[in-house]
């Protein structure tokens, strides 16, 4: 038998070369699995990290963070939450009406802003992409309600995007120690009309 | 052929691992790469008048630097808004990781920020100072936005912040 050294040294060559790139390309789908598969916080459709900033951040934490909400603050500053299901589990499309309801929390600064499906905000002739306690006009610890629809709705509309699906970020700025653990209950609904 | 499947692991393993370290900094550049107008320039984001969105959250008027460190300290000096729900100053690493934030006191009239690097600690006490972990990284204002008079004042505000080098 002859030794192919050439043979061999292509061999090398390859392996040193496609296994770290099959590495990373499992590196790629795993990250993009724990994001779509990240657990909501009880019934709720709701997610969130509150890890943001944190010391013990594990490397795939941070790289799912600089997807999902690079540059984010603290949780002492602002909670994140994000919903891309209504309150039965279903993704929120264009092709369904909303309302989306609940108790103004215990900080006078919140938000709920609609993102399309890329995370971006989506156009509308309107130029509203969030409703928060002043544009709703309501006073902490009472109720609020809006209609999220892509077709024009009478009162509070937030209008969703022609296509495709969308989701929904409620922001909770400068939480008091009060909100921690997190109150599930407490979180706005999202049921489809 | 038992060696080559021990290293092709191997080499997957580092792969895998390499891929979710160089994340951040992969997308840390495409940004930079995509609005930076160059290094320690304070950009502002255009204030919503328009109908096309430009800005991550319509909560917040932004300013954003991409800084660098390399030739020395920088300053970061501004006028303390008035009556804003929310204002402060974010840094984060070469990573995109978040490491400090700044809230100026309500009560002063203005702010300075002294940025340096963590291995060049400085002994002034006069100014805030921020110990950046990277020689690279950026810096975020976020001024909250409510009304039309929010809007005037951070508009002012804006035209009057700077990022300079400490000479």
């Amino acid at each position: 038998m002859v030794f192919q050294f050439d043979d061999l040294k292509k061999k090398t060559i390859l392996l040193f070369i496609s296994a770290p790139l099959v590495g990373a390309g499992i590196g790629f789908s795993f990250m993009f699995f724990a994001i779509k598969n990240q657990p909501t916080l009880g019934e709720t459709p709701w997610r969130t990290y509150l890890n943001i900033g944190a010391s013990d951040e594990s490397m795939l934490q941070k790289a799912i963070r600089t997807r999902v909400g690079i540059y984010a603050l603290p949780k002492e500053e602002v909670i994140y939450f994000m919903a891309s299901t209504d309150s039965d589990g279903e993704l929120l499309t264009s092709d369904q009406r909303y309302e989306v309801s609940g108790i103004a929390p215990a900080t006078k600064i919140w938000s709920i802003t609609l993102y399309d499906k890329d995370f971006f905000l989506s156009d509308n002739a309107l130029n509203r992409h969030h409703f928060n306690a002043s544009s709703l006009n309501v006073e902490q610890g009472k109720p609020f309600s809006f209609v999220v629809s892509s077709t024009p709705e009478v009162g509070n509309w937030l209008p969703a995007p022609q296509k495709g699906n969308f989701a929904l970020c409620y922001r909770f700025y400068l939480p008091p120690a009060s909100a921690f653990p997190i109150n599930e209950s407490s979180l706005p609904k999202i049921k489809k009309l | 052929m038992k060696a080559r499947l021990i290293i092709g692991f191997l080499l997957a393993a580092l792969g895998f691992w390499s891929y979710f370290v160089a994340y951040p900094y992969f997308i840390q550049a495409a940004i930079e790469w995509k609005i930076s107008k160059g290094k320690n320039i304070l950009l502002h984001s255009k204030l919503p008048t328009s109908k096309t969105p430009d800005s991550p959250n319509p909560d917040f008027i932004y300013s954003i630097a991409f800084y660098d460190l390399k030739d020395g300290d920088l300053l970061l000096t501004g006028k303390v808004p008035e009556g804003l729900d929310y204002f402060s100053i974010a840094f984060y690493g070469s990573n995109t990781l978040f490491y400090s934030i700044v809230k100026p006191d309500q009560k002063s009239d203005t702010y300075a920020i002294r940025l340096v690097k963590k291995s060049q600690r400085t002994t002034d006490n006069s100014q805030t100072v921020i110990e950046s972990p990277s020689e690279k990284g950026t810096l975020i204002l976020r001024y909250m936005c409510r009304n039309s008079r929010d809007l005037t004042s951070i508009a002012k505000i804006q035209e009057v912040t700077r990022l300079s080098s400490v000479p």
